[in-house]
C-alpha cells in the first residue's frame, strides 16, 4: 500500500514537472537562414559595345533584349566618343566620380548638386519615355556606390551584380503598365492578372532576394521564406528549356523591390538580412 | 484512491514521461511512411523529375515549419514557415483563387465558425509540440 502511495506521489511530481516545462516552452526557431553580413550597397554594371554594328549590351542583356525593355539607341555623338576608347570604367563613390580608361585615371570630379542636375537633365532628354525622379535618384546616390565598366567588344556583357538594401520602387498602374523608379519599362501585366489582383484587394508587395533567399510580404502580411537553390533552378531550366544562362551572379546578388498596384500605398522599409 | 483515477494518473504520467524524453532529445520530427506518386508524362512536373540525375523528387513536409523539395542529395527549393505566415499564405491563396472559392470558404466558415480556430489549433499543435514528417516521392510514370 505504501509502495502504491509512493508511486502515485512520483507520478504527480512528474505531471507537475512536465506540465510546468511544457507551459514554459518557447516556440522553436523556424529557419537556419544564412545571415548576410556583407551588404555593401554596390551596383556593378558591365556594358559592352560594338561601334561597327552600333549595338550594345548591358547587365547581361543583349541589344535585342534591351530594345524590348524600351532602352533607346545611343546617339551618334556618343558612338563617336565610345569609338575612341577600348574600355572605360566609371565609378560613382559618394559624391565623387572617377573615370578610368585602360586602367589609367582619365579624370575625377566632385559630383555636386550642379553636376547631378546636369546629369538628370541629360538623362531626361535621353529617356524619352519618362523623367528621372530626382528625389529617388538622390536617395540612390546617397546609399549606393556605382561601378560601371564599358568594354569595346562584341561579347555579351556580364550579368548585373548588385547588393542593395534600398527597395527598387516598382509601380503597376491601372492599365497594367510597369514602371521602375518612375521610368516606364514597356512591359506590363495582362488584364486578367490585373483583374485578379484587384479582386483580391492586393495593394502592394515587398519582395527581397538575398542570394537565393526570398522574403515576401503582401499588403504587409509576411509570407513564408523561400530558399531557391541554384541546382534547383538549373534542373527547372534544363527541364523546361528556359535558357537562363549563367545563374551564378544572380545567386551572389541581394536586392529587393516594393511593388505598388494601382493606387496602393507605397512600400516602406528596406531589405535587410 | 479510486482505481480509475489511479489508472488515469499513471497513463498521463507515462505519456508525460515519454514526451519529456522526446522533449529532451530535441523533439525530432516523427517520420511517417513515404508515399510514392508516379507523375504521368506530358506534365511539366514529369519533365522536371526526368531532368534530375536521380529521376525522382522527394517533397518533404516537416510540420515544424519546413517544406523541402529534394533530388537525390541536392536541395532544390525550401520553404520555411510559421503558423502565422502559413495562415497569411492560405488567406492570400483564397483571395487569388479563381471563381467563387473565397465566397464558398466564407459560407463554410459561417456554418462552422469553429473551423478557423480548429485548423489554427491543429497547425500550432503539430508545429510546436508534435512535429511530423510527411514525404511524397515523385517518380516519372513509365
Amino acid at each position: 500500500m505504501k509502495n502504491k502511495q509512493n508511486l502515485i506521489k512520483i507520478i504527480i511530481a512528474l505531471v507537475l514537472v512536465f506540465g510546468i516545462s511544457l507551459m514554459q516552452h518557447t516556440p522553436s526557431a523556424i529557419a537556419d537562414v544564412p545571415l548576410q553580413t556583407d551588404l555593401s550597397n554596390v551596383v556593378h554594371i558591365d556594358v559592352t559595345y560594338d561601334p561597327a554594328s552600333q549595338t550594345f549590351s548591358a547587365g547581361g542583356f543583349s541589344s535585342e533584349e534591351l530594345k524590348q525593355f524600351g532602352v533607346p539607341a545611343l546617339p551618334d555623338e556618343i558612338w563617336a566618343l565610345l569609338t575612341v576608347f577600348d574600355d572605360l570604367s566609371l565609378k560613382i563613390i559618394g559624391d565623387e566620380i572617377q573615370l578610368m580608361t585602360n586602367e589609367s585615371p582619365l579624370f575625377s570630379m566632385t559630383f555636386d548638386e550642379n553636376a547631378r542636375t546636369f546629369v538628370y537633365d541629360m538623362l531626361n532628354v535621353y529617356l524619352a519615355t519618362g523623367k528621372v525622379d530626382r528625389e529617388r535618384a538622390e536617395k540612390w546616390l546617397e546609399q549606393a556606390d556605382f561601378d560601371i565598366t564599358l568594354r569595346k567588344t562584341k561579347d555579351l556583357s556580364e550579368p548585373l551584380r548588385i547588393q542593395l538594401a534600398t527597395l527598387l520602387q516598382v509601380k503597376i498602374d491601372d492599365n497594367g503598365a510597369l514602371s521602375v523608379e518612375g521610368i516606364p519599362t514597356g512591359m506590363g501585366i495582362t488584364p486578367e492578372i490585373g483583374a485578379m489582383l484587384k479582386s483580391a484587394n492586393i495593394e502592394n508587395a515587398k519582395i527581397c532576394w538575398n542570394k537565393g533567399v526570398v522574403n515576401g510580404e503582401v499588403n504587409g502580411s509576411v509570407l513564408p521564406q523561400m530558399t531557391i537553390y541554384e541546382d534547383g533552378v538549373i534542373v527547372i531550366d534544363k527541364a523546361l528549356g528556359l535558357n537562363l544562362g549563367d545563374l551564378g551572379p544572380i545567386f551572389e546578388s541581394s536586392f529587393g523591390a516594393g511593388v505598388v498596384f494601382a493606387e496602393g500605398a507605397p512600400v516602406a522599409g528596406e531589405c535587410l538580412p | 484512491m479510486p482505481r480509475a483515477l489511479r489508472v488515469t494518473l499513471i497513463t498521463v504520467g507515462v505519456i508525460l514521461l515519454l514526451y519529456g524524453i522526446y522533449y529532451l532529445i530535441g523533439r525530432p520530427a516523427i517520420p511517417l511512411p513515404a508515399i510514392r506518386y508516379p507523375v504521368p508524362a506530358g506534365q511539366s512536373l514529369h519533365d522536371i523529375i526526368t531532368a534530375t540525375e536521380s529521376d525522382q523528387i522527394r517533397v518533404t513536409l516537416n510540420t515544424n515549419g519546413k517544406l523541402e523539395m529534394l533530388s537525390a542529395d541536392n536541395e532544390l527549393v525550401k520553404l520555411d514557415y510559421t503558423p502565422e505566415t502559413l495562415a497569411n499564405t492560405v488567406d492570400l491563396a483564397l483571395r487569388l483563387a479563381p471563381g467563387q472559392t473565397l465566397a464558398s470558404y466564407q459560407q463554410f466558415v459561417e456554418r462552422f465558425p469553429v473551423y478557423p480556430f480548429l485548423t489554427n489549433y491543429v497547425n500550432q499543435f503539430f508545429y510546436r509540440y508534435l512535429p511530423l514528417r510527411l514525404s511524397v516521392i515523385l517518380t516519372p510514370q513509365p
